[in-house]
């Protein structure tokens, strides 16, 4: 049911890029300073000064790993300036308190057609899923080019303590979910469901999508992992393995990263 | 990391908008209409079955009212009321997973409640929020506390800090005058008058009707909207307006225009006397309605007369205002003048009956104006969720689960005593 873009940031984004259009309008946009936060303990800081009406800075702080240093994911950077091109500039000095700060240029926002000027504030407000994101994405990028050679799985943590893993091998991607509950009732529940939904997946209508397990013990791919991460998850592993074939349709993989973004 | 380490959610249910955000913000991050749009067809008709996700189907806000066509909208607030649980829930529902993105587990919630709203209501509150979302806390407010510690952070007084004072809050469904002392409602001297955002916007409509106006009919309401929120304005006097306007109709007069969206016919009319005359109905509720009578300024005096004697002073003095219907240029100089007259009437009438004896102390009115009156209570609610008291004061997840809902009878902070 949720979507990837983040209504708050969509809404302030599209009613200040509209002011901008027009000499008259671009002076009503105010300073503003909203701090927000998302599920999983994402947070959010947009800043903008009456001076530079046409500028926005949105902060963004990752989920916290207590006893470690939390950086923005490789791949990041590249995300954001294939993502926005010319409308995004990531600044050198990162707001306190949060891992990246990146000034949008709300007039260079394309708007000669709608569908072109929507699409890009959806991106913007989806800023989360091209940070958190990146990883995956990398390496289903590799995936599509065939140039995905095999290595060691490596975590991507996408909550507080809690992180998927990305396996890569020479053929395909394997991504294992680590699923925990806070509660045994909900353990139990999601087990049940995860079981089903793994039946599911068995179907002669799902055949053509990635193969997907569930297990209770951790699968081999995690073996060697650190094991605050990678073991005791009380809801099970669900892994997913992706070909060539389901990265190499474009909505299949599109698709594919907004549910990995989403922490899913 | 703990729920309390996270900003609260506050979210502020009108009859007309709901206003949420997060605790610490200085706006709220939405206001959306308080309206639900579901889908009744499928639930209708014999031997149907409601689809897999048919409960899912529905939307809240300005999608509901852009999908009017196909789905049915609901109100699900009457007057301040909640009037519907069933739709009041589904539409928390999509306030916190939608437009709050946040998982209800993770945060504290802070919610408002109309004064004097019923023990029960204040149970089904807590039963949809600790049952249905299982958040970490949750603290009912009344809505005109809140707004009075709105104003006193938007005044930045440091010598008087205490919640005394009188709140009119005026949204789009129902008016209230309610007396606070020390952060206590003085429930006893509430009074509530029947005129409020959605009868001005209906007095504005008949008058540019009954002038005949060339609107659009089914746009008419939409029109009448737009006039009261964006031209009309409190004169000081009806009879030296009307000649204002007759002498320099040019100077006052104000076009609203669009187009027809039925028929794509642009259409024009003219706003003239309606800018003072719809929000005079506060003033002279006689022009309006023939039944309630009595104009604003008497209702809060009569309030305020009402509370014990030794707090009245402050609630004179201290006169703030909330809601949207209280928008209106210079209505806080109106109210102001009007009580200040009435009060100076009486002062001097029982110095005249004591024959020059005795001699009193005027008496210092003061209407608060500010600039977060539209969401004065939304902002009163930011404010209180970040200090660290509230944390204290909220009912945890904890306490409902050993006692139920019945906890939320009390207010945790009147515990003590």
């Amino acid at each position: 049911m949720a979507s990837s873009e983040n209504t708050v940031i969509k809404s302030t984004v599209d009613t200040r890029a509209k002011r901008c259009e027009s000499p008259d309008t671009v002076m009503q946009n105010q300073s503003i300073s909203i701090n927000l936060v998302e599920f999983d303990d994402v947070l959010y800081r947009i800043q903008a000064d009456v001076k530079a009406p046409t500028k926005l800075v949105l902060s963004m702080a990752l989920p916290p790993q207590p006893g470690q240093t939390v950086t923005i994911p490789a791949g990041a950077q590249q995300a954001i300036s294939a993502a926005y091109g010319p409308v995004a500039q990531i600044l050198s000095s990162t707001e306190e308190g949060y891992h990246i700060s990146v000034e949008f240029s709300l007039d260079m926002i394309p708007h000669h057609s709608e569908t072109v000027r929507e699409e890009m504030i959806n991106k913007i407000a989806s800023f989360r899923s091209y940070i958190m994101g990146a990883p995956l994405r990398s390496q289903l990028e590799r995936l599509a080019s065939g140039s995905c050679i095999e290595g060691p799985a490596f975590a991507v943590p996408h909550r507080i303590n809690e992180a998927y893993f990305i396996k890569p091998e020479n053929d395909a991607v394997t991504v294992v979910f680590p699923m925990r509950f806070k509660d045994p009732n909900d353990a139990t529940m999601a087990c049940t469901f995860l079981y089903e939904f793994n039946e599911a997946r068995k179907g002669p209508s799902l055949s053509q999508a990635p193969s997907c397990s569930y297990s209770k013990a951790h699968p081999m791919e995690l073996n060697g992992m650190a094991p605050v991460l990678a073991h005791a998850a009380n809801g099970g592993y669900v892994s997913f393995v992706l070909n060539k074939r389901h990265v190499t349709v474009e909505e299949a993989f599109s698709e594919g990263l907004e549910a990995a973004g989403r922490g899913q | 990391m703990d729920a309390t380490q996270r900003p609260a959610a506050v979210i502020d249910c009108g009859t007309g908008f709901t206003k949420m955000g997060y605790a610490g913000n200085v706006e709220p991050s939405y206001i959306i209409p308080t309206a639900i749009g579901v889908n009744d067809s499928v639930k209708q008709g014999p031997g149907r079955k409601p689809g897999a996700l048919s409960d899912l189907d529905f939307h809240i806000g300005n999608e509901a009212i852009k999908n009017a066509s196909s789905y049915s909208v609901q109100y699900p607030i009457k007057h301040g009321q909640v009037e519907n649980w069933d739709y009041m829930e589904r539409f928390y529902q999509q306030c916190i997973f939608k437009h709050m993105r946040c998982d209800p587990e993770d945060h504290y919630f802070l919610l408002t409640e109309p004064p004097l709203n019923a023990p029960e209501n204040r149970e089904y509150t807590a039963e949809i929020m600790f049952e249905t979302f299982n958040v970490s806390g949750l603290y009912i407010a009344v809505q005109a506390v809140l707004a009075l510690a709105a104003s006193l952070t938007s005044k930045r007084r440091t010598t008087d800090n205490t919640l005394t004072g009188t709140v009119i809050d005026s949204g789009d469904g129902v008016t209230h005058v309610i007396p606070v002392a020390d952060g206590f409602v003085i429930g006893s001297s509430i009074k509530s008058i029947p005129i409020a955002g959605k009868d001005l916007t209906q007095f504005i409509q008949q008058l540019m009707r009954e002038r005949g106006e060339k609107m659009p009919p089914e746009e008419s309401m939409a029109i009448a909207q737009r006039v009261k929120e964006q031209h009309s304005y409190v004169c000081s006097d009806i009879v030296k307006e009307y000649g204002k306007y007759d002498a320099e109709p040019g100077k006052y007069l104000r076009d609203v225009s669009g187009v027809n969206p039925k028929n794509n016919q642009p259409w024009n009319c003219d706003v003239a006397y309606e800018r003072f005359l719809g929000p005079e109905v506060f003033f002279q509720p006689e022009i309006y309605s023939s039944d309630y009578l009595t104009p604003l300024p008497v209702v809060v005096d009569q309030c305020i007369q009402m509370s014990p004697i030794d707090v009245r002073r402050p609630l004179y003095k201290n006169i703030v205002l909330s809601g949207g219907s209280t928008m209106f240029r210079d209505f806080h100089r109106r109210v102001q003048r009007d009580i200040k007259r009435i009060v100076d009437a009486r002062v001097d009438a029982s110095v005249e009956r004591s024959g020059g004896q005795l001699q009193s102390q005027a008496i210092d009115v003061n209407v608060v104006s500010h600039q977060m009156q539209r969401f004065a209570v939304w902002f009163g609610g930011s404010v209180l969720a970040t200090t660290p008291e509230f944390y204290k004061a909220c009912h945890t997840k904890a306490e409902y689960e050993e006692y139920g809902p019945s906890i939320c009878r009390t207010n945790p902070v009147f515990r003590g005593i």
